[in-house]
């Protein structure tokens, strides 16, 4: 479930995404890494826009560390971890008319070189991610070759991602911003917004034994980008590009 | 001192602004001036114009553009009234909700369509966005209203410019509104560029020029600023259409014409005196230009009286006035000296 988080900073209310997890990482050795937050935002280093990650234990913030440093217009941030306690990024990468999505595992200190999420679409955006009980990482996102935009999605497991494929079917209308969660019996579960006779409306499908299911009706979409208040955090002095941050608070 | 005087004499000859042609086949048909049909005016009745938007429109610590469009209409003395329709942090997703409910409320003769800028942070793609700005103008032209949207303006609030607004957002923006025939305002252009510093107050929101700018570019679009709604885009650069000198050359797109559009955006548009004469000229001028359009012996004045100008605006776009200045410089010691010479002989 995707809800907007009031932040406290200095006095300020702010507004933040925040994805709510069902648990806490733990290590490989088993124990609790105690990882209460990751935050994934975006700053401009003076050439173009970078991922920078910082997380929070025990009550204290990481230091910020820059994830990204290559020739992207690095956008949108999302961020898991598998049961290993390693985190999981994606994000929108734009350059010359053409946007991809990107991502990188590891943890501080130790990431691996971004890469693309291949997929024959021109424009890849708005992705979301989650890690399910199996390490394998779900990964989705809008995109399109000019037309209108449809949900792809693809699967890493096994060292490899699968090939992109539409999570509904086809259609001739716009379907954009998709979310992805854990329904309580573990199975993904997919939430995005589908342009329908100039109104918009909120559709989701779950992936039951190989496939998704029929898009269903949730309810007639509300504000895009407004939710539930819900746990107040206290953002660290060093995010200052607030528009681009994305919290995920582990429970 | 020398573009000063360039100043003063352009400005007598800024040109005009192009009626706009084009079809606007959302469901409407065109009558015999090229225009649409759409919600007619009664006799007396004030002419409604929404401006629908987001918090540019809305206006955020700065003076909303529909204040200075509305001073624009007040001044050519047209009979209508600007409605500000903006709210902030709106996305076209949301914009596509609310506007139906604003069409009922006001039930407007023009609609200006002015979102996107919100939908980037989110992660919209410009082909969404473009569905849904799409969805707005077909929503009122249902509403026998006319739609007139504008590109984005730039964002460069995380301290670069986002380059997928001029690179792909307005160009498929532009794309659909000339696919359509919908009139499309580059509002982008206007503001963007070296002057964008000092019109916008935090890289996003505009500031009173900018707004200023926004202003002059819907004026231009509306019949009150000689632009007739319906199809093809918005001519003029930087700040709009131009008068005079499209009365006299006839055509917006005649290279004299540009040569003092491109004079008006560069020089005029970057100081703040500068826009208040050009906000001075488009409040006062579009009747005298009327009248030179329908004179062909005062069209030929006009040119007459205009060519030196546009030669000077010519000299100075071309960075050529130190080149002018030193031929100039050098005949007149070629011709004093030689005249000294002759005097020189005749004494002796």
């Amino acid at each position: 479930m995707i809800t907007w988080n009031r932040c406290v900073f200095c006095g300020i209310a702010l507004l933040s995404l925040v994805m709510l997890e069902r648990g806490s990482a733990v290590s490989a050795e088993g124990t609790a890494l105690v990882i209460e937050i990751d935050a994934v935002w975006t700053e401009f280093d003076g050439i173009r826009h970078e991922i920078f990650h910082a997380s929070r234990q025990a009550g204290k913030w990481s230091d910020p560390e820059m994830v990204t440093d290559d020739y992207f217009d690095n956008q949108l941030p999302v961020i898991d971890r598998d049961s290993q306690g390693r985190a999981w990024l994606a994000w929108t990468a734009y350059d010359r008319q053409m946007t991809e999505i990107r991502f990188t595992s590891g943890s501080i200190g130790d990431w691996q070189n971004s890469a693309p999420v291949a997929a024959a679409m021109a424009t890849n955006t708005a992705p979301s991610l989650v890690v399910d009980e199996r390490d394998a990482v779900w990964l989705v996102w809008s995109a399109n070759s000019g037309g209108l935009d449809d949900i792809y999605y693809a699967v890493y497991r096994d060292a490899a991602w699968t090939e992109p494929a539409l999570v509904h079917g086809e259609n001739d209308r716009a379907d954009v911003l998709p979310t992805i969660t854990l329904s309580a019996s573990g199975s993904p579960v997919v939430r995005w917004q589908a342009l329908v006779d100039d109104g918009y409306v909120d559709l989701v499908s779950e992936y039951v034994e190989g496939s998704w299911r029929d898009e269903q009706i949730v309810e007639v979409a509300g504000e895009v980008g407004a939710g539930d208040d819900d746990e107040e955090v206290v953002l660290p002095e060093f995010i200052k590009n607030i528009d681009t941050l994305f919290l995920r608070i582990y429970r | 001192m020398l573009r000063k005087l360039m100043l003063a004499m352009v400005l007598v000859g800024l040109p005009l602004a192009e009626p706009a042609s084009g079809a606007l086949d959302l469901g409407k048909a065109l009558d015999d001036d090229g225009g649409t049909t759409s919600r007619t005016v009664a006799p007396g009745e004030k002419q409604r114009i929404v401006a629908f938007g987001d918090s540019i429109t809305r206006g955020y610590q700065a003076t909303p553009y529909s204040v200075y469009l509305q001073q624009l209409i007040d001044s050519n003395g047209c009979n209508a009234v600007v409605i500000n329709a903006g709210k902030g942090g709106e996305n076209t997703i949301n914009g596509a909700k609310r506007i139906s409910g604003v069409l009922s409320e006001h039930q407007p003769h023009y609609v200006l369509i002015m979102e996107g800028a919100n939908d980037i942070k989110i992660g919209l793609s410009a082909q969404a966005v473009v569905a849904n700005l799409a969805s707005m103008a077909s929503q009122s032209a249902a509403a026998g209203a006319i739609p007139i949207v504008s590109a984005i303006t730039p964002n460069t609030q995380s301290g670069s410019e986002r380059r997928e607004i001029p690179e792909v957002y307005n160009p498929g923006i532009a794309a659909m509104a000339a696919n359509n025939g919908i009139k499309y305002v580059d509002t982008y252009n206007a503001v963007a560029g070296p002057n964008w510093d000092s019109n916008n107050i935090d890289g996003i929101h505009l500031s009173n020029q900018g707004a200023r700018l926004v202003a002059q570019q819907y004026f231009a679009a509306i019949p009150c600023g000689g632009g007739r709604g319906g199809g093809g885009s918005s001519d003029g650069g930087g700040g709009g259409g131009c008068f005079i000198a499209t009365a006299a050359f006839g055509s917006p797109l005649d290279p004299y014409v540009s040569v003092l559009k491109q004079f008006r955006d560069t020089y005029l548009l970057s100081s703040e005196i500068g826009v208040r004469l050009v906000d001075l000229y488009y409040t006062y001028s579009p009747p005298l230009a009327d009248f030179i359009a329908e004179h062909a012996f005062l069209k030929g004045v006009v040119r007459v009286v205009l060519l030196p100008v546009i030669g000077c605006a010519y000299v100075l776009l071309n960075g050529l006035g130190y080149t002018v200045l030193f031929g100039l410089a050098l005949f007149a010691l070629v011709v004093t000296v030689g005249y000294r010479y002759k005097r020189g002989l005749r004494a002796s």
